[in-house]
């Protein structure tokens, strides 16, 4: 059923573009099991040039190890991943792999930044090194996606003398500078203090207004809500719901998502 | 007073080139340990079964015998070893190299079979305990720093190169440090391969002195000189932990 509702949003795309470009990242029947435990069952995902896709679901359903195996961080157990027409497999050499991860820019919930490297450094560490771009070049860019974020003044700074808002900022300033197709995120704003949480968001959900293709995992039913242009509910490995958010939040008709939308929109 | 002088006076020579050779032999086997604990830490932790038998079965088999049997190996064992299989008389190869380089002022000559080895002795038993360091410090850099490392593109050799040595060799400095200044200690035991370091001529010296006082000033002379050694190697990391502090993950 998931998976004949994705194949008729897939289907319904952007008008201009032929049918298998219009996808940036199509991810079907994906299976992946951890030992004996099948954390994601037939997942069948596209997602549309410049289309931002929220996913959401209760903790262990599989919406993490979904992103990673977008990029190959999780080698799936079985299924199809094709990225911009590129199609991902465990027999990739590992420069073939390279080549198609440099066009995905990733933010994780820890940040994941280079502690021993200043904030310019770690925006222009792979510009520099795997894109070949000259260092006067690289730090430009970096200096203007810096500004972009609000970190301009930051861009000497290590990593340990920001706040997590501003590391967050960062990671994903250093995602934008090897300029991707697509950006993946990882519960963004999971590591983060109540406070802090809005700052990154705003950049998001710039990022989403300028039209870039965004994936993002996110318990900020805030940000799924407003920004996303797709909502997409995971529960035990499956794919059980999905529609525009005003669906999905509004009637949503899975029990399950009912059951979940009602825990985390009324705690008390 | 005057004995006291004039023994330290006349010991000085000798004192100061025991001294020397005491420092020689620390450099060459601190060189000799790096240069193989540092692949031998980078193959515990590889990912071909081979390689990480291989560096397991030398630093268990190192860290599990004592020092002192390693050297009697070393001097008696692997030398008759080379001379009987390859007819390599190390007595004569190393000379002939340490002559071709102008470098032989330190040793006696004929003597170098017992410097190469115990040099060797040294460095190999230091390698296995650095090993260790360089695996702790590889293993201490968080793998999602890798794994973002990954998602930008970087291959595995830079990912090393760029993201997790910097960081390890930032974490193994102590540890390192450590090792080096029990390494500049352990020299001592190289007098059992009759290597006439600090701590044999002290002995040497005290043996033909009658005066308890003269005697003690020697043995003292002698705990001062591996103390400044250590205590320099000591400042000198600490100032790089200083200088470096601010690149740790959890640093505020």
């Amino acid at each position: 059923m998931a998976s004949a509702e994705s194949q008729a949003a897939a289907s319904g795309g952007v008008a201009s573009a032929a049918a298998p470009s219009s996808l940036m990242i199509d991810v079907r029947g994906l299976n992946k099991f951890f030992g004996d435990r099948h954390v994601l069952v037939d997942i069948d995902f596209p997602v549309k040039r410049g289309e931002c896709v929220a996913v959401i679901g209760p903790s262990g359903s599989g919406k993490s190890t979904l992103i990673r195996c977008v990029n190959y961080l999780e080698t799936p157990t079985s299924g199809a991943i094709t990225i911009d027409g590129k199609s991902l497999h465990a027999r990739l050499s590992a420069a073939e792999l390279s080549q198609v991860r440099r066009e995905l820019g990733m933010v994780f919930y820890n940040f994941n930044l280079f502690p021993h490297k200043t904030v310019l450094e770690n925006v222009t560490l792979a510009p520099i090194h795997v894109r070949r771009m000259a260092r006067t070049q690289a730090e430009e860019v970096a200096r203007s996606l810096l500004a972009k974020v609000g970190l301009a003044d930051k861009a000497d700074a290590y990593p340990s003398q920001l706040s997590g808002g501003q590391k967050q900022r960062v990671a994903i300033a250093r995602a934008l500078a090897m300029n991707p197709k697509a950006l993946l995120f990882d519960e963004p704003t999971s590591a983060l203090d109540p406070e802090l949480v809005s700052e990154v968001l705003k950049v998001m959900r710039a990022l989403a207004e300028e039209g870039r293709t965004m994936v993002v995992v996110t318990h900020e039913m805030g940000f799924a809500r407003s920004v996303a242009d797709r909502v997409v509910f995971l529960d035990h490995g499956r794919i059980v719901e999905q529609g525009n958010p005003e669906e999905v939040f509004g009637q949503p008709k899975n029990e399950r998502t009912r059951a979940f939308l009602d825990r985390v929109l009324n705690p008390l | 007073m005057g004995a006291l002088v004039n023994a330290l006076v006349s010991a000085f020579p000798a004192l100061l080139g025991a001294t020397e050779l005491t420092i020689a032999c620390a450099v060459v086997a601190a060189l000799i340990a790096l240069a193989l604990g540092i692949p031998a830490g980078f193959g515990r932790v590889s990912r071909a079964p081979l390689v990480r038998s291989l560096s397991t079965f030398y630093v268990e088999t190192i860290r599990g015998t004592p020092l002192l049997l390693q050297l009697f190996v070393w001097y008696y064992g692997v030398s008759i070893v080379l001379l009987t299989l390859f007819n390599l008389d190390i007595d004569t190869t190393v000379y002939q190299v340490l002559t071709a380089l102008n470098s032989n002022s330190f040793f006696p000559t004929g003597g170098v079979s017992s410097f190469f080895f115990a040099v060797v002795g040294l460095g190999f038993n230091y390698g296995a305990y650095m090993a260790e360091v360089v695996r702790a410090g590889i293993q201490a850099v968080d793998p999602g720093e890798v794994e973002a490392a990954h998602s930008l593109g970087l291959s595995q050799f830079q990912t090393s190169r760029l993201v997790v040595l910097p960081q390890a060799l930032r974490l193994m400095i102590p540890p390192l440090t450590n090792n080096l200044i029990t390494l500049v200690q352990d020299t001592s035991f190289l007098q059992v391969l009759g290597i006439a370091e600090l701590s044999l001529v002290t002995y040497g010296f005290t043996t033909a002195i009658s005066s308890p006082s003269i005697r003690w000033t020697f043995y003292g002379v002698a705990l001062l000189e591996y103390f400044v050694i250590c205590y320099a190697l000591a400042l000198v990391s600490q100032w790089y932990e200083r200088r470096t502090a601010h690149t740790l993950a959890g640093a505020h």
